[in-house]
């Protein structure tokens, strides 16, 4: 390597003071300015200037002057690694000689009729050929050391650090409070404050994906899950409205799926997920600031497919962004809650055999042509909350006390829902999600759209049991679509009473 | 080097007799009693390696795609009932399956070709990278957005399909991406660690998850999406299998 950076910088030394490159004196010059328009055939192949690497062909930069077939880590032919060995040099004549035919060149070069040679795409023009080598002596060696420079143009407009500056003076996050937040399982959100007490700060936040097996119905209907923290649907963030949130994306190399991260809160490259693309073995790392209040669905989206494919195996979550004072009624006055409690409808699509019974696999995508023919019918085989048929039912149902505030975070990443509280009520109701917003007063039944998170705050007024479903009834009753709230506290008459009962008087 | 390309290889596939020119060749114990099923025409190219490549004249097609069938090894695909078309609607380990079983059938270490063995044999129309549509590093996961008209209608498919190039190579150019064994561009060894992602190559360089078959189902980052994925087999010079 050294040894070629020496000799190229001897090469560029003798351009530059007017000399032909070197070789024979009857050798014509070409046109860079030309050449340059030539090497866009050589691109299919080769890179060439800052940044480049090996690719199909060998790293150009620099090669008119550096050592024929020099460079390390690509694999050449034996033609090349012969005239290698036997020192020589590329100049652009040369070079022009071999881009007439590599293989007929090398061999003659040689002298070994059997040298082989690793391009197979030849220029038949020779003005093009010698253009396209003056073009070549344009990039030096020095130039494969040099990085990306950053002061290049965005799209034609101001330069990139320009735009940086006028992004706002905060941008410099060192000031800003690390916390890192404990996530904890659904349906319960992590501690947080619902009026922040300090200035806005970075919060931390770890996702690990892991797919993995799951019941998810009483009759024990497995599927290989794709989970954001292994659970379905992933934990629930809290942040403050000009918090930033932190978010490290793991897919632990046992993964076999590629996933990323679209958060509905965040600003940009596809919600973070153009930047937070991971195969197994890899890890992104992803800061973005929450400018908007409310609460907002995030789900893995792959290309194609598989975005559908893996929010209907598990991958979708919310992110709560919570006004820096918090929540307020139609009138301005704050509100709040006493409990939250974190709902995710989840659609699944679990193939089914022959007999009707429904199939399972053994390893994660196994099911990808099925389940996605399922799909097509836009027809679940489930719906259900958190996860499972019963996830927030019997021995796992929901706990409040008479005069307890709860707010209702709901969410489905798909299909549209209409959640409702059998026997209350929608006291405020931010069916869109957006805290900006006024709420809505005392609802009987209100509308999440699919892809969207909704929050409805309720005060329970009676004890007893309380269902939560959507009020679509087939798909709470016969797909699973349904929690069940356990309240306790003293019965209140002057809201109801049963005043007879029994044979018909 | 185009000049070995005219040295075509016929395997029939039942046989297991391969005819180099004029010569003969025998792979393992030929049957001749087995009847004749789908021929492959392959072509013996000089990529600069130290043996040749042989290369698959065309993509695999349904009718022999219809044969692993009838065997009981692989699956049916949608749509896929035309025996002289060519195979679209395969993913990746479609195609693993059926190489498997081809080349136990015929007794030759069938694979896929590399990404850069496909663009070598390519080498005339070899796909040139895209212009960057951005050019700002924070911008990279969107320079790649392909903004070009879509590849090809599909009504020129079948001319496309019939593209001969100077190696002798047919239908590198039409609609149907074929698989390579790649996931990333690397310049030789191209094995490295694969993980659920894969390259197929058409007019264009795409990437796409190993389980995809119909991936012209637009993601939301891509642009264009292509049309169709099928593959194409290789073998090397001297991979005849033992016993
Ligand atoms: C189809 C792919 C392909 C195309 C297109 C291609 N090359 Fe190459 N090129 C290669 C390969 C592969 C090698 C390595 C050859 C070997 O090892 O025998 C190579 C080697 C070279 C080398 C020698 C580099 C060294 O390190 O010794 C030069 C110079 C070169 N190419 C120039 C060009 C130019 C100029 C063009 C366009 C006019 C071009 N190539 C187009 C594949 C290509
Ligand atoms: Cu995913």
């Amino acid at each position: 390597m050294i040894k070629s950076i020496v000799r190229s910088a001897l090469a560029v030394a003798i351009f530059s003071s007017g000399f032909l490159s070197g070789g024979s004196i009857a050798y014509a010059q070409g046109d860079a300015v030309k050449g340059e328009k030539v090497f866009k055939r050589c691109r299919a192949c080769h890179q060439i200037g800052p940044g480049a690497k090996n690719s199909v062909g060998p790293n150009l930069t620099g090669v008119v002057g550096r050592a024929m077939g020099s460079l390390e880590g690509f694999a050449y032919g034996s033609g090349l690694m012969r005239a290698n060995a036997d020192g020589a040099v590329w100049d652009e004549e040369k070079i022009a000689e071999w881009l007439k035919d590599p293989k007929a060149y090398i061999q003659s070069f040689t002298g070994d009729s059997s040298a082989k040679a690793k391009m197979t795409f030849k220029v038949r023009n020779e003005e093009q050929r010698r253009n396209v080598a003056a073009y070549l002596a344009t990039f030096a060696t020095a130039d494969m050391m040099k990085d990306e420079t950053p002061d290049r143009m965005t799209h034609g407009d101001a330069p990139f650090e320009t735009k940086m500056a006028a992004r706002g003076s905060d941008y410099d996050t060192s000031k800003y409070v690390r916390v890192r937040q404990e996530l904890v399982m659904p349906p319960n959100a992590p501690k947080h404050e619902q009026v922040a007490s300090g200035p806005p700060k970075i919060v931390e936040v770890a996702f690990e994906v892991e797919e993995k097996k799951m019941v998810i119905d009483g009759d024990g209907t497995e599927i290989i899950a794709l989970t954001f923290n292994g659970s379905v649907p992933g934990p629930m963030i809290v942040v403050h409205e000009g918090d930033y949130v932190d978010l490290t994306l793991t897919n632990p190399a046992s993964n076999v799926m590629e996933h990323n991260i679209d958060l509905h809160a965040a600003t940009g490259a596809l919600g973070g997920a153009g930047l937070t693309t991971v195969l197994p073995g890899e890890q992104a790392q992803l800061r973005f600031k929450a400018t908007k209040p409310g609460v907002f669905i995030y789900h893995c989206a792959p290309e194609g497919t598989m975005t559908p494919y893996h929010v209907t195996h598990g991958m979708n979550g919310v992110i709560m962004v919570l006004p820096r004072d918090g929540l307020k009624d139609e009138k301005g006055e704050p509100i709040s809650y006493d409990k939250l409690f974190y709902v995710v409808e989840q659609d699944f699509y679990v193939p089914k055999n022959d007999d009707g019974t429904f199939k399972s696999y053994e390893t994660a995508g196994e099911d990808f042509g099925d389940w996605v023919e399922q799909m097509h019918t836009l027809t679940p085989s489930h719906v259900v909350f958190n996860g499972r048929v019963g996830s927030m039912t019997g021995p796992d149902a929901l706990k409040a006390d008479v005069g307890e505030t709860v707010l209702f975070v709901h969410s489905q990443a798909n299909r549209d829902t209409r959640p409702h509280l059998i026997g209350g009520h929608g006291d405020y109701v931010w069916e869109e999600g957006a805290f900006g917003n006024a709420p809505m007063r005392d609802l009987e039944t209100w509308f999440v759209r699919g892809g969207s998170a909704g929050a409805a705050l309720y005060t329970f007024r009676q004890p007893g049991v309380y269902v939560y479903l959507n009020h679509n009834l087939i798909e709470a009753v016969e797909f699973g679509a349904a929690a069940h709230v356990v309240v306790d506290g003293e019965w209140d008459k002057k809201l109801m009473e049963q005043v007879y009962h029994g044979p018909i008087r | 080097m185009g000049q070995s390309a005219n040295r075509s290889i016929k395997v029939a596939a039942a046989s297991l007799v391969c005819v180099v020119g004029i010569g003969l060749i025998s792979f393992g114990s030929a049957s001749m009693m087995e009847p004749r099923g789908q021929e492959t025409d392959f072509i013996q190219i000089d990529i600069g390696s130290e043996s040749n490549l042989l290369v698959a004249r065309r993509a695999v097609t349904v009718g022999e795609w219809l044969e692993c069938v009838a065997d009981g090894t692989c699956q049916p695909r949608p749509g896929q009932v035309v025996p002289d078309a060519t195979l679209t609607h395969v993913n990746w380990l479609d195609a693993q399956s059926y190489i498997a079983w081809r080349s136990a059938k015929d007794g030759v270490a069938y694979r896929l070709p590399t990404h850069a063995e496909w663009v070598l044999l390519a080498a005339e129309h070899a796909p040139i990278p895209l212009e960057k549509l951005f050019d700002a590093p924070e911008l990279a996961w969107a320079a790649d957005y392909n903004m070009n008209p879509r590849p090809l209608p599909e009504s020129k498919l079948a001319e496309a399909d019939e593209i001969e190039n100077s190696f002798g190579v047919v239908g590198l150019q039409d609609s149907v991406w074929e698989w390579t064994a790649s996931c990333r561009e690397t310049a030789d060894g191209d094995q490295a660690e694969c993980s659920s992602v894969r390259i197929a190559m058409g007019t264009h360089l795409s990437i796409l998850p190993e389980l995809v078959s119909d991936p012209s189902k637009s993601g939301c980052g891509a642009g264009n999406p292509l049309p169709f994925v099928g593959f194409r087999i290789v073998h090397d010079q001297d991979s005849t299998l033992d016993g």
